[in-house]
Order: structure tokens, then sequence, then C-alpha cells
């Protein structure tokens, strides 16, 4: 087991009083397995993602929840600083933000290979190579540009060869296909799964096709877990209302809405806007869980 | 009716635009389709004056809005307003949203009184379906898809007679891009605007626009059209 993570409570304080973002989400990935979360915009992805670096925003607390990777206990923010572009390597949304624009391409590189031990020749001779793993053909030329002369897509190469320059364990994609077209989102999830065979890979995303396209998804639902198991069939046949909301919200599908219908009663983060909804879902919903498969749904 | 006639552009040798000659037409919805990086965002960004055109003109209800050799004029080319792809990069970090939303009415004085004011600011709100705490949000506490219903409102405040959205949805998961599409669709008739959506998610634009054009050899070719405006699609 590569990451075991429960969330336990994450809050923000916000005026007048605080909210809860998420709750009880469960998860664990096991080395080279893809694992999707997939969910609405304020789902609360992000939020997950962050809290597994320990790089929550200040407002927002996590209570109750533990993270273990590779058998260590990331409660403790030095560990994690130590292990945090090591072994766990972070792909973000947009490539260019996370680069520092008064730097140029190579010294980015440069500073996490030598956070690896690497020196001289052997540190360029590193850089290249990962420059063209990442997918650019002409790597030489790359080296000296600044990140305002890379592309979406570019720039997103270049943090891709920043997380070849660690030996990660754990790859946190965070809507890295953003942008990119079908083609090249499904190329991505290809891409990333050749250059880091065994890492345990999480795809952070909305979109089904880049979810389809992993071993498992999870689906939020306002900071709830609603529904899990194999991509396969949670994105062609899901089984619980919200994904089957999400799915016929496509364009293929008709685009078809989930407007509001109804005030938010018990347990279900749903309930508002299913179409289904009875009395059974006002009270505890249980969790069902059949071969490798869980949903949490009163019917 | 915003017109762009005989529109050519290229940077240095490469040429990205040429002879395009495109017209949208109020309470219509314009789909333009093409790979990554091919000149649909050029063509945006020309049109609300952020890059030169190299030849050609544009105009605005008859109004000349520029060409080669007239300087884009911002009064006129206020009637088109751009909504992009990523959000964050139009809101300002240290304002609350609410606060930015306030800041657009008054800068433009869009409202006589502070009662006025508030009156704009909260039917803009719920219009794009914005809770009272997004409002009281910095944008750093806002989630992607909150912040690019923001990002359109901060658009249609200006009472825009065209409306681009260049990849503007490509950061909002499906059922949030419906209920945005959804809420697009109801203004552009209400409201009687043009809508050009640019996208390279080609069932999108093909289930969304009423006529779709596709980038080909540095210009738009028209794909198809649909009759009627498909309701039920929605
Ligand atoms: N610092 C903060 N303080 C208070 N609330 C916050 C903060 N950051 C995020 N939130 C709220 O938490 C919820 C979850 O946010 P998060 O960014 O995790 O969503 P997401 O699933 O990543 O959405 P998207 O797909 O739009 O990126 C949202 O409703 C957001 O408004
Ligand atoms: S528990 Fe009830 S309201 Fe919630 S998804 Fe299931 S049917 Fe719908
Ligand atoms: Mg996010």
């Amino acid at each position: 087991m590569v990451l075991s993570y429960k969330s336990g409570e994450i809050t923000a304080k916000i005026k007048g009083g605080s909210r809860v973002i998420v709750r009880d989400v469960d998860f664990d990935i096991e080395e080279g397995e893809r694992l999707a979360l997939i969910g609405e915009t304020g789902a609360g992805k992000t939020m997950i993602a962050q809290s597994i670096m320990r790089l929550l925003p200040e407002n927002v607390r996590q209570t109750g929840g533990s993270m273990v990777f590779c058998g260590v206990d990331l409660s403790d923010l030095k560990t994690v600083r130590k292990i945090l572009g090591k072994e766990i390597a972070y792909i973000p949304q947009s490539g260019a933000d996370c680069l520092n624009p008064t730097r140029k391409v190579k010294y980015h590189l440069y500073d996490s290979l030598k956070r690896m031990g690497l020196k001289g020749d052997a540190l360029k001779a590193a850089c290249i190579d990962n420059l063209v793993k990442a997918g650019f053909e002409d790597a030489a030329a790359i080296l000296n540009l600044y990140p305002f002369q890379l592309s979406g897509g570019m720039a997103q190469r270049v943090t891709i060869a920043l997380a070849l320059c660690s030996h990660a364990k754990l790859i946190i994609c965070d809507e890295a296909t953003n942008g990119l077209n079908y083609v090249d989102k499904t190329v991505f999830v290809k891409r990333i799964s050749e250059l880091f065979p065994s890492a345990a890979k999480l795809f952070i995303t909305h979109d089904m096709q880049v979810a389809g396209a992993c071993d498992r998804i999870g689906v939020l639902c306002s900071g709830r877990l609603v529904e899990s198991g194999e991509a396969a069939i949670v994105s062609t046949a899901p089984k619980h209302p919200y994904t089957q909301s999400l799915l016929s919200a496509l364009a293929k599908n008709g685009m078809k809405q989930t407007p509001v219908l109804r005030k938010n009663e018990g347990d279900c983060p749903f309930y508002p806007r299913c179409e289904i909804a009875c009395e059974e879902c006002k009270g505890e919903i249980p969790r069902i869980e059949e071969g490798g498969h869980m949903r949490r749904c009163a019917l | 009716m915003i017109e762009i006639k005989s529109l050519s552009k290229s940077f240095g040798k490469k040429v990205v635009l040429e002879d395009v000659n495109l017209c949208f037409e109020y309470g219509k919805i314009t789909g333009l389709y093409g790979d990554s990086g091919c000149g649909k965002s050029t063509l945006a960004k020309i049109l609300c004056g952020i890059e030169k055109l190299g030849k050609g003109e544009i105009y605005a209800d008859g109004e000349l809005v520029c060409s080669d050799k007239v300087k884009y004029k911002r009064k006129v080319g206020k009637r088109i307003q751009t909504v992009y792809q990523q959000p964050y990069a139009a809101l300002d970090p240290v304002q609350r949203i609410g606060a930015s939303l306030y800041e657009i009415v008054s800068y433009n004085k869009l409202a006589k009184s502070r009662a006025e004011q508030k009156a704009v600011v909260e039917n803009i709100a719920v219009e794009m379906n914005l809770a009272k705490e997004t409002l009281g949000s910095f944008p750093s506490a806002i989630s992607g898809g909150e912040a690019q219903r923001v990002a359109i409102a901060k658009c249609l405040l200006l009472s825009p007679k065209l409306l681009i959205l260049d990849e503007a949805t490509s950061m909002l998961d499906v059922s949030t891009q419906a209920n945005v599409l959804a809420r697009i669709k109801e203004l552009v008739i209400k409201r009687n605007m043009g809508v050009l959506l640019i996208s390279h998610d080609k069932e999108l634009v093909e289930n969304f626009c009423d006529s779709v054009y596709t980038y080909e050899n540095c210009n738009f070719v028209l794909k198809n059209t649909k009759g009627e405006t498909d309701d039920e699609a929605l």
C-alpha cells in the first residue's frame, strides 16, 4: 500500500462561522494503481490533494484524519516537507503557475535534481533526459526559455519533467488535463502511467474521460464519497444517482441539468438535487459494498 | 450584429488567420472549433482589442471598432466581452468577490444610487447562481467553477452585445457546465446578445451552438447550421 488516506473532517473558517468542506473520504492506492477522484466544482477535490501534502489554506483545518504513506505517518509536518518533491510529486492544473516566472526552465530542473543529490555533468544529462521523456523532442531548445514563453501544453510537460527528477512513489495530478483536447487528455494519463509505472497515481479531475482511463474511480459529491469502484463500471454504468447525473450532463448525452429541487435534509449530499429521493433518504444513508464496488444511497 | 471583414493576422512569418469573414448575429450562438493553438484565441483577442489585427476591419452595429488603419476604439469595443479559460486571472486576490463586482458597477457608472448599485450586483449574482457566501469570499477561497461564474458575471455586467467564451467552460465539470450554458442560452434571448463559443470540445460545440465553424487553412469554415434552436438539448 502506497497511500492510505482517511480525510476525517476538513473544515474552513469563514465569515461568521465554519463550514465542513470534506467529510469521511477514505481511500487506498496501491503500487502502480491509478485512482481518479471525480466530482463537480467545489466538491472538495483540491482540498483533498492539498491535505495529503499538508498544504491546506490557513483558514482550513483537518481533524480526525490519517494519512499513511508507505508506512510513514504524514501527520508530522517535518516528515512531509522531507518527502514532498522527492517521493511525492505534484502536477498542478496550470503548469505555468507553479514555475517561477523569473527563472529559466533549466534552473527549475537543476534545483530538483540537486535535491536528489546530482551534480555536474550527470545533472545536466539527467535534465535533458527528463525533458525528452516528458515529450520534448528538442530538449536543448527548451532549457533557456522562461515560463511565460511556454504554451500551456509545454508548461505542463515541464512540470512532468520536474516530477521525473524525483523518485516519486506517489504522483498527484490536480486537474492537470484541463484545457487539453480529448486526444491529449488520454495521452496525458497514458504518458504518466508509462513514465511512472510503479508509482501510485491520484488523478483529480472533473472529466469522466480522464477518470475512465484510470483503474479505479471515487466519486465526490459535496465533500462526501458517494460511489467508488472499477473505472470501467463507474464511468459507463454507475449505480449512484449523482454519478448518473454527471454522465447525463455530458454534451453527447444531452447536457441534462440537475437543478436544486428541495432543501437539504438528512445525510445524503445529493438529496437536494436527486430526482428519485424519498422518505428513506432523510435518515442515515447506508454504505453498500458489493465486490469492490461501494455506493452510499438509500435505494 | 458584430462583423469581421477580410481579417488577416500573422505572427512573424507564420500566417494564423487569412481573409476571415464572419458575422455574429444577436440572439444566436456561434461555435468555433479547432485544435489548441490553431488561432481561435487569437481571433478572440483581436475582437476585444488585446491583439492587433494585421489586415481587415471589425464593425459593431455598423460602427467601426478597428481596422488596419484605425486603432481599437474601446468605447465601441466594450460591446464585445471575453471570458477566458483561467478565471482566477481575472480576479484580484486581495479583493472580495462582491467588492470586485461593485467596482465594475461604480467604475462604469451602471447605477445612479447606492441602492441601485446593490440591486445590480444582487441581480447578476442571482443570474449566475452565486451564493451570498461566495460574494463575501476572497478568490483563494472559491473553487474553480465558482470563479468562472464570477468571471462571466463580471462580463455580463457590462451588457455586452457579443459574449465570447474562450474555453471558458473547460474548467467546469459537466453539470456546472450544463447549468452555466443553460443560463447563457436564456440570456442570449433575454438580452438579445450574440455568443461566440470557442472550444476544442467538438461534442459541446455541436450540441450547444446554432452554427459551427471549424478552423481549416487559416480560416473558419461553416460546418453546419441548426435550423431551429434545439431547446430539448438542454
Ligand atoms: N480557504 C478556503 N476557505 C473557505 N472555503 C474554501 C477555501 N478553499 C476552498 N473553499 C471551499 O471549499 C469547497 C471545496 O473547494 P475545492 O477547491 O476543494 O473544490 P474542487 O473540488 O477542487 O473544485 P474545482 O473542480 O472547481 O477545482 C468549495 O466550496 C470552496 O468554496
Ligand atoms: S440516498 Fe436518496 S437522495 Fe441520496 S442519492 Fe440515493 S436516492 Fe438520491
Ligand atoms: Mg480544484
